[in-house]
């Protein structure tokens, strides 16, 4: 690595930190309800929608209350979804003729999209028409985004309120849309635009090439579709190359316009925690710590790409100027493993880059970003998943200087320690279990790599569904399996996805009703940076351990050569 | 009391062992699950052992009957240890609880009849409420209240308190212990509790663990523990399909050692004993705790209310000066002091008595028996002595005597206010209504009580001092000791005060008290420390009781309480820190003969593959007795404010777990090495 390479990271890191801290200062506003001059723009807005829906956002839900209306919405997402697609034939806008989607696909597709995942097993530019990209793809990118945010407000007004009740889900579903996903996308998108992605609802282009053949050049609205794919975490990409394709990515302003837009909420969000707790110092630990979980992935990463591939070692190749494999010759071997260290441990999964062409340990690193999960996550889950680390590492550390371990004042209750310890048995298992079914099944063995490879495949494939990340590995289906892997991710991406969020909810509900302990001195220890430095080793032992195994027969076993 | 009881647990130490191999009955088994997966697993590696065939193509590279023996027997070895450190806690325990039980003999009472006549009846037959007669010689039969007549007991057996007690009806010293002796006296007591739940019954049943359910924090922990080792099934269990897929068949043998070492088995070996060890060594303290919950509330108490005498200064004041006013001739004051003082009982008279006699004041026994001693009451506020020939001598604080109509010229005033200033109570000395001088009381602060509070103050707790001295006399001892908050000329009614504006911040706080009066603060403070030698309602309200009747010992008992969950919490992080040492051995050992890149991650060179397997177990198995001390002991707590003790204890149990278990299985291989070159 050298000068321009510490340089980008250093610039990109730099520029991540400044914006999600102002950005965090701006959720907390709109969160708490702060007087604003946007009231007076977007509170009509706001208004007519609540009178739209027929709800009085001022009533307080309890956890039950609030977790009905959020599974409500997403059923009814899902089943517009669901329909939009399946009729799209039938629907305006579709200008290249593409034809209804497979009813096993669509249910996968709308389950990724409901999910936040955006895993995609169809090809956008071919299989979706105009009307799908933007009223399915793009309307559940902001939903499924504002779902997940809104999963993380409830959680900090659970630890924040004394009431009981975690605010009304409906008014932080709307606001989160209408004040912070909705404008920060429309202007993202004219810069887009204004950068050179598509934004048209013309069809395809024929264009007839130099050699006198010809080229069919897909388009669309894409840039309206490329704001919120980063802002929400997604990832999904209009065309099937996603953010590697230069209708999506033109050039470096748009690469790194995107990676510092895909990580501000995750990272703001902590921001927003730590003020809405009244202990920003708690905040911008969890940043420290979750930034350097991320900045540890990335260093395992960019030493993978940057050392000599050592099965290449004796031929007459000269390795000096890096691993270019997977890489975009547009975007430099930093950015590029940068791409993908942000995508996958913000769980957006829209990478610039060939994943299974980076080395072997790249990938490790990546899926290792992805078994965490919290650092610093996708939009509102990541938080919601580091939360729950932070309250066993409280629960232990807490043990250690001999107090009942509270948080933030409120005692951990054997309810809390219940539903914490059940969170976090979900996600090992529903990774870890599917690859074991697919292998025992054998529709793992149709897989066309040799053993390590594939493994690696498989492997990645579910942990990419189980984080709702969606970044794609390849080489995963064929014939023969197609249809397993549909059914098998979807379920997957569904219980990774809503069981977490339930719980998240019980826990909330739990703390919300627990009466705080008055702050003393040696409560205070969260604002600690020891408190820091234990929560980073917790996460990182705890994950090693559950996952140590299966990265070294996939991954580590490719590093080391086979 | 408990002096015996190192003797009886080396008799029950025999007992400890019969005792673990009763862990093996798997109804008892099943209630530590993490164990009982051990349990289970040793059942399997046995199985293996003797039916290799039933587990055809499981076996890895084949089948080799000592690599599972042994295999079995150090998963048996780790079950064992397990149950022996349960075990051995409780025998201490019963140890501890025998030397009690030998107090609770069963022993004739004379009941008093509702017809006043009495009847012999067996202890065991009493009830609450009863009344009984006691006379010298007598064993109490049971614990009880003075209700008519005074005694003298001595209470040594159960208190360790050598001083033989006064216990009379009305006060603060009404309350009787069952098991105590009566030195001298007569009286009429009330039966205060049915037999079986006396404070001795409490304590008993509470070291025996019978009163031993698990706190909250211990089930959380557990909970904890159990969804790891779960997880870890999964991990574990998914490697064998895994491993079928790069077609080669992975050593179940080898899993089953995997699974058995990433399990948290030294915390889930050793939570138990931790928890009994913990109850204990508050026992050891000659403190009743009424539950176990108690014990860790007093690891979170965040305020203690602190009764100025007694806690914070040795019970009574002294006289430690004497001070002739203007124009009075020293040696008279002297001598008005030595007799006001004469016939007074009280340890300031006492002292005052001494003080004068010492500096000369003498008197005729003649003199002194014709004295008429006068009281201290609530409504005069002074006591004294008159003389046969009218001279009235008297000592009181100054606005006792200023209400009396005494007039105090400006030095006098001046002194006064010094003495105050200083922490000391000045009493004035007036003969026939003038005055004489004054007499300079003085607290004595225990010592080293300072160097408490401030190990208080740095673990984060707040310390209030109450007292019913004047502002000024309060003000300077709370400066002195370095107290956080103090409330002088206080009344039972302010401590409850306290204790309820304390609450209601949602502080947890602790109060020592004696009294009936103290009863309702007692019992709604957290943690409420009733003194022995105070009476049976302050008893009942408290949820401990401390039977040296010493304060001091809250502090104690709020170490004891951390101390508790520390070892809890060090010896988690060490079980999880040791985990990544056995990743290193056994990854390794498991899968480097069929992906041989992996031999990379075998950073500590251990082959074959089967030693760095057995050596992983056996360091698994051998590290519950090392620590076992540890558990019994608790870990060491300082005073300090919670990131020092977290950076230490981090450092210690866990980058300490992390090395041990590299060395400790890096030395074992080299040890197995050795028989299987």
């Amino acid at each position: 690595m050298d000068f321009v390479a510490y340089g980008q990271v250093i610039f990109l890191v730099v520029a991540i930190l400044v914006v999600s801290y102002y950005l965090g200062i701006y959720m907390e506003r709109i969160f708490l309800g702060k007087r604003s001059f946007l009231d007076r723009y977007f509170g009509p807005l706001e208004n007519g929608l609540y009178r739209l829906m027929g709800i009085n956002p001022r009533q307080e839900m309890d956890w039950k209350e609030y977790l009905k209306s959020f599974l409500l919405t997403n059923a009814v997402l899902g089943v517009i979804g669901f329909l939009v697609l399946y009729f799209q034939q039938s629907l305006p806008l579709n200008p290249n003729n593409v034809g209804s989607l497979p009813p096993l696909l669509d249910f996968t597709t709308v389950t990724s999209f409901l999910t936040n995942t955006n895993l995609q097993h169809y090809t956008g530019e071919l299989q979706l028409s105009y009307f799908s990209q933007m009223g399915f793809v793009t309307f559940l990118m902001f939903t499924s985004a504002a779902l997940g945010i809104v999963v993380a407000v409830a959680l900090i007004r659970g630890i924040v309120n004394q009431s009981g009740t975690l605010g009304n889900f409906y008014r932080d579903f709307t606001i989160t849309i209408t004040r912070l996903l909705l404008p920060i996308s429309i202007v993202e998108a004219l810069v887009f635009v204004y950068l050179g992605v598509p934004q048209t609802f013309q069809g395809a282009v024929i264009a007839h090439t130099v050699n006198m053949g010809s080229q069919t050049i897909f388009r669309g609205p894409v840039a309206s579709l490329e704001a919120i794919k980063f802002l929400g975490t997604n990832g999904g990409g209009y065309f099937g190359a996603d953010s590697s394709y230069p209708f999506e990515n033109p050039g470096p302003a748009a690469a790194y316009l995107q990676m510092i837009t895909e990580a501000a909420i995750p990272f703001g969000l902590i921001f927003t925690y730590g003020n809405m707790a009244r202990d920003p110092k708690h905040g911008r630990l969890l940043v420290a710590v979750t930034m350097a979980l991320f900045l540890a992935g990335l260093a395992v990463a960019l030493f993978a790409e940057t050392t000599p591939n050592q099965l290449l070692m004796g031929l007459p190749i000269n390795q000096s100027v890096g691993n270019w494999a997977g890489k975009e010759t547009r975007f430099s071997i930093t950015e590029s493993t940068f791409s993908l260290i942000l995508n996958t441990y913000t769980q957006t999964g829209g990478p610039m880059v060939m994943i299974n062409q980076m080395s072997p340990l790249s990938v490790a690193s990546a899926m290792f970003g992805m078994e965490v999960q919290g650092s610093p996550g996708g939009v509102g889950t990541g938080l919601m998943n580091l939360l729950i680390y932070v309250i066993l590492a409280v629960f232990i550390s807490g043990l250690m200087v001999g107090r009942t371990p509270e948080f933030l004042g409120k005692k951990i209750s054997t309810g809390v320690m219940r539903y914490s310890v059940l969170f976090i048995l979900i996600h090992p298992v529903i990774i870890l279990a599917p690859v074991a079914i697919s292998v025992m099944s054998g529709y793992a063995g149709f897989i066309g790599l040799p053993p390590n490879e594939s493994f690696t495949a498989l492997l990645y494939e579910f942990t990419s569904a189980a984080a709702n990340n969606g970044s794609a590995f390849g080489y995963l289906l064929a014939p023969q399996n197609t249809n397993y892997f549909y059914a098998a991710e979807a379920l997957v991406m569904l219980i990774g996805r809503f069981g977490p969020i339930i719980i998240a909810f019980a826990i909330a509900g739990v703390l919300a009703n627990t009466k705080p302990l008055a702050q003393t001195k040696s409560a205070a220890l969260v604002d600690d940076p020891i408190f820091a430095v234990f929560l980073f080793a917790f996460i990182i032992v705890l994950s090693a351990l559950l996952f140590l195994p299966v990265l070294a027969l996939g991954p580590l076993a490719g590093f080391l050569g086979g | 009391m408990l002096s015996d009881a190192k003797g009886l647990a080396r008799k029950y130490r025999k007992d400890a062992i019969v005792g673990s191999f009763t862990g093996f009955n798997p109804a008892k088994a099943v209630h530590n699950p993490v164990m009982f997966v051990v349990y289970l697993s040793t059942i399997l590696a046995a199985l293996i052992t003797f039916m290799p065939s039933l587990f055809e193509g499981l076996l890895g590279r084949g089948y080799d009957f000592y690599y599972y023996l042994e295999i079995t027997l150090i998963l048996f070895f780790t079950l064992w240890f397990a149950n022996l450190s349960e075990s051995l806690a409780d025998a201490q325990g019963k140890a501890n609880a025998e030397s009690l039980k030998g107090l609770r003999s069963e022993t004739d009472a004379m009941k008093v009849t509702g017809s006043g006549s009495v009847v012999t009846t067996k202890s065991s037959e009493l009830r609450k409420g009863d009344t009984i007669a006691l006379k010298e010689g007598d064993t109490v039969p049971i614990d009880c209240q003075v209700v008519e007549g005074a005694l003298v007991v001595n209470e040594s057996m159960m208190t360790g308190e050598s001083e033989p007690q006064v216990k009379e009806t009305g006060g603060d010293k009404d309350s009787l212990l069952g098991g105590t002796i009566v030195l001298s006296g007569e009286a009429k007591a009330r039966v205060s509790n049915d037999p079986g739940s006396t404070f001795l019954d409490q304590m008993i049943n509470l070291v025996e663990g019978a009163n031993r359910q698990k706190t909250q924090n211990e089930i959380a922990l557990s909970q904890l523990l159990i969804s790891l080792s779960m997880m870890l099934i999964v991990v574990i269990s998914t490697l064998i399909p895994i491993s079928q897929f790069f077609r080669f068949s992975v050593d179940i043998g080898a899993l089953i050692a995997l699974l058995i070492c990433l399990m948290p088995t030294t915390i889930g070996a050793l939570l138990p004993s931790i928890r009994i060890a913990g109850v204990n060594r508050v026992v050891r303290y000659n403190v009743i705790a009424k539950s176990g919950k108690a014990v860790e509330t007093a690891g979170d108490l965040d305020v203690l209310l602190l009764d100025k005498t007694g806690t914070i200064t040795i019970g009574n004041r002294v006289a430690t000066k004497i001070i002739a006013a203007p124009g009075k001739d020293e040696n008279e004051v002297l001598q008005s002091a030595y007799l006001s003082s004469a016939l007074d009982t009280t340890p300031e008279g006492v002292s005052t008595m001494r003080l004068a006699y010492a500096r000369g004041a003498r008197a005729d026994k003649q003199v002194i028996s014709d004295l008429k001693p006068i009281r201290f009451t609530a409504e005069t506020r002074m006591s004294g002595a008159d003389a046969p020939d009218g001279t009235k001598i008297r000592k009181g604080s100054a606005d006792a005597m200023e209400r009396a109509g005494t007039h105090i010229p400006a030095e006098i005033r001046r002194e006064i206010h010094d003495a105050s200033m200083e922490g000391s109570t000045p009493l004035l000395l007036t003969k026939n209504g003038e005055i004489e001088g004054l007499i300079i009381l003085q607290d004595i602060i225990k010592p080293g009580i300072d160097a408490r509070i401030s190990e208080l103050k740095n673990m984060g707790i707040r310390t209030i001092m109450v007292t019913g001295d004047n502002f000024l006399t309060a003000q300077s001892i709370a400066k002195k000791v370095g107290v956080d908050e103090f409330r002088a000329e206080a009344t039972p009614k302010d401590k409850m005060e306290i204790i309820v504006r304390e609450q209601g911040k949602n502080h947890l706080i602790a109060m020592t008290g004696d009294g009936s009066n103290d009863a309702p603060a007692l019992a709604q403070a957290d943690v409420g420390l009733a003194m022995n030698s105070g009476t049976a309602v302050a008893k009942d309200a408290a949820n401990m009781v401390d039977l040296d009747s010493d304060p001091t010992k809250l502090i104690e008992i709020v170490a004891l309480g951390k101390q508790l969950l520390i070892t809890r919490g060090a010896l988690t992080t060490f079980s999880i820190t040791n985990d990544v040492a056995k990743y290193f051995a056994i990854i390794p050992a498991m899968f480097s003969y069929f992906i041989p890149s992996l031999g990379a991650l075998n950073i500590l060179h251990i082959y074959p593959a089967t030693v760095a397997i057995l050596s992983t177990l056996i360091f698994n198995a051998i590290i519950i007795p090392l620590l076992i001390p540890v558990s019994m002991r608790g870990a060491r707590f300082q005073a300090t404010d919670a990131p020092t003790l977290l950076r230490r204890n981090m450092l210690l149990y866990g980058v300490g777990g992390l090395i041990s278990a590299f060395i400790g299985i890096k030395l074992i291989a080299m040890l197995l090495g050795v028989f299987y070159v």
